[in-house]
């Protein structure tokens, strides 16, 4: 080879060094972008599962636990050194098994599993329900190891939530059967009403015939006809005239009472039951004195009913929604009470009190039962937040006021607690209700 | 195409025939530039046409028969460079099955830009296969060249008959290959 064509290789090789060399920079610089990039997505994700309401889990191919994210760790009550390296097993009894048959079952391998509901362990033993779904990793490229994502989440909320429902719903069919049953016995009440009105009325006028009888009585004997009156005698002796015109008027004003009271019930319960009637005036005072009728059930054993009704104005709203708004806050005071004295302690208080504060009215109800506890202020308003057992509670009460206060009529909804002591829920309606939106 | 194939090209010269053909063919094929090809960059197709043109006549052998002697010689210092591709691949039918959906994709993640031919399989036999090969490159001799090799690479001659073609107007080369019974590959006899 001549010196000429050695020279121009070595010079082309010299200028594919500089070349290679400037081309080297060019991609540590793109390389260092894109590195700066992957940490900052890379954070991101991380971020983002360990935010996750639900439970994400790397499984290695040989069903050893590679990652977990802190919402497992927590709601299976174990640290990252307890089950990284560890079987999956530790954690999910059949998961072995689940991820083979779907592993084998599946034919492509970016596929998702079904999503099946399954039994997770948790580190005190507890099994608790888990939705899980399943993807396969493996790089696009076959190359890499493979393994598995298991994303999961705790049923455990969802199935009291669901059982909270379906007693709610239940609620609703009872409070729906007590209205039509109310609509029913209202027509038989009414006559019997009437009827014993009329028997009042004859009786009295019976009673009233009874001097002129007795007068009669006397002239008869008097005129020595005392045989011929005997036979009278003897009959009221036996049937205790006295005895009955003093306690059949009693008898008979015991049963209007009677009647008057299942009146006043079937007509608060019918009024109760009328959920879809639009805004009006209404007598604030009235509509509560109604829910305390239809409540009277939920409270008489554990509490007396104290109220001081002041003056109102009548008041713009729905009677039917406040007047749940007074009975779920009565509910909630007497269930209060009874936790605070048990059966057969003495009985609690609930002072319902009513009062204008400038252009809105106010219903206070106070309870003397055992307070709400500061660690769980902030959710009572939550729906389906409850304290109390199922069938109890359907955590939808304090719900139902905040939004009937607060939405439907534009008030407020405040309360103080003291611990052991007891609450007061403070209502605050606007007089004029809520404002209405101005149409074109 | 991209920098690496040229650099194959210029080691197949150089190989083959010596550094001052390779300069002759490079002086012949009148680029516009004179500067070196590099790995990673991407260069006008017309260039290692033209290369390929004046290699064929500074040879003198036809443009094709360069192309396909090319090719077999590329395929082994591919399989030198990217060992990668064929690991735990034992049979060429397996590998060329691959190419389209692995090797091709990642060609074009490795390399910014590059533009691959596209394949189409039809396997209805053990023995056999037929590729659909399109290009706008049309550079079916390569392909041909590249099978030899790969070929000689398992030590397993594969009969290559390129039927319908790109160059006659069809809308795609047909390479109907077959395949001799399988013996042992390349790394099963290092074994």
């Amino acid at each position: 080879m001549n010196d000429a064509i050695l020279l121009k290789r070595l010079k082309r090789a010299e200028t594919r060094a500089q070349l290679l060399e400037s081309w080297l920079e060019d991609k540590s610089r793109e390389l260092y972008r894109s590195h700066e990039q992957l940490v900052l997505v890379n954070r991101r994700l991380s971020n983002m599962v360990a935010a996750m309401p639900g439970f994400v889990i790397a499984v290695h191919a040989d069903m050893h636990i590679t990652e977990i994210n802190s919402t497992a760790l927590q709601t299976l009550g174990f640290g990252e050194a307890d089950l990284i390296d560890q079987p999956i097993s530790r954690i999910w009894p059949h998961g072995l098994d689940r991820l083979m048959e779907f592993c084998l079952g599946e034919g492509d391998i970016r596929s998702v599993s079904h999503r099946t509901e399954e039994i997770w362990l948790r580190s005190d033993g507890q099994a608790i329900p888990v939705l899980v779904s399943t993807a396969v990793l493996q790089p696009e490229t076959g190359m890499g190891q493979m393994g598995f994502l298991c994303v999961g989440l705790d049923l455990r909320e969802r199935r009291a939530l669901e059982i909270q429902l379906r007693h709610a719903q239940k609620m609703e069919s009872v409070g729906q059967l007590a209205a039509g049953i109310a609509h029913e016995i209202n027509t038989p009440l009414q006559y019997l009403s009437d009827n014993v009105h009329f028997i009042q009325d004859a009786f009295d006028a019976i009673l009233e015939i009874q001097p002129a009888v007795e007068q009669l009585k006397k002239t008869c004997i008097d005129a020595g006809m005392r045989e011929q009156v005997g036979a009278v005698i003897a009959a009221e002796a036996v049937a205790d005239i006295t005895y009955l015109q003093e306690q059949v008027p009693l008898a008979i004003h015991r049963s209007l009472e009677g009647i008057d009271r299942v009146s006043s019930i079937v007509a608060a319960v019918k009024t109760f039951s009328r959920t879809h009637q639009d805004q009006g005036a209404m007598d604030l005072n009235g509509v509560i004195q109604n829910t305390l009728e239809v409540a009277r059930n939920e409270y008489k054993y554990v509490a007396d009913i104290e109220s001081h009704f002041g003056e109102l104005p009548m008041v713009m709203g729905n009677a039917g929604e406040i007047g749940q708004v007074v009975l779920n806050l009565v509910v909630n005071a007497a269930h209060a009470i009874a936790d605070r004295f048990g059966d057969g302690g003495p009985r609690g208080k609930i002072h319902i009190e009513t009062s204008t504060q400038g252009k809105s009215v106010r219903v206070a109800v106070r309870d003397n039962g055992n307070g709400i506890p500061h660690e769980i202020r902030h959710r009572i308003f939550d729906p389906f937040f409850t304290t109390k057992e199922v069938g109890r509670g359907t955590g939808q009460g304090l719900t139902i006021v905040h939004s009937l206060v607060v939405d439907k009529h534009a008030g407020s909804v405040g309360f103080e607690s003291v611990p052991g002591e007891g609450t007061v829920f403070h209502i605050d309606l606007p007089i004029d209700g809520k404002p209405q939106a101005k149409s074109r | 195409v991209k920098g690496v194939i040229f650099n194959i090209f210029e080691q197949f010269i150089v190989e083959k025939w010596g550094e001052e053909v390779f300069e002759d063919i490079l002086a012949g094929a009148h680029l516009d530039s004179a500067e070196p090809f590099i790995g990673p960059a991407t260069y006008p197709d017309e260039q290692i046409m033209a290369l390929v043109v004046s290699a064929s006549q500074k040879l003198q052998v036809p443009p094709e028969a360069a192309t396909r002697a090319f090719g077999n010689f590329a395929f082994h210092v591919l399989a030198e460079k990217f060992p990668i591709f064929l690991k735990g691949i034992h049979d060429p039918k397996t590998f060329l099955l691959t190419v389209d959906k692995t090797i091709h994709v990642e060609v074009r993640k490795l390399y910014s830009g590059a533009v691959t031919p596209m394949f189409t399989y039809r396997d209805t036999e053990a023995q056999s296969l037929v590729i659909e090969y399109r290009s706008p490159r049309k550079l079916c001799p390569l392909m041909e060249g590249l099978i030899s090799g790969l070929g000689e690479y398992y030590q397993s001659p594969i009969g290559c008959h390129h039927d319908r073609c790109l160059h006659k107007g069809d809308d795609c080369c047909e390479f109907h290959l077959s395949f001799s019974p399988r013996t042992h590959s390349k790394e099963e006899a290092v074994l």
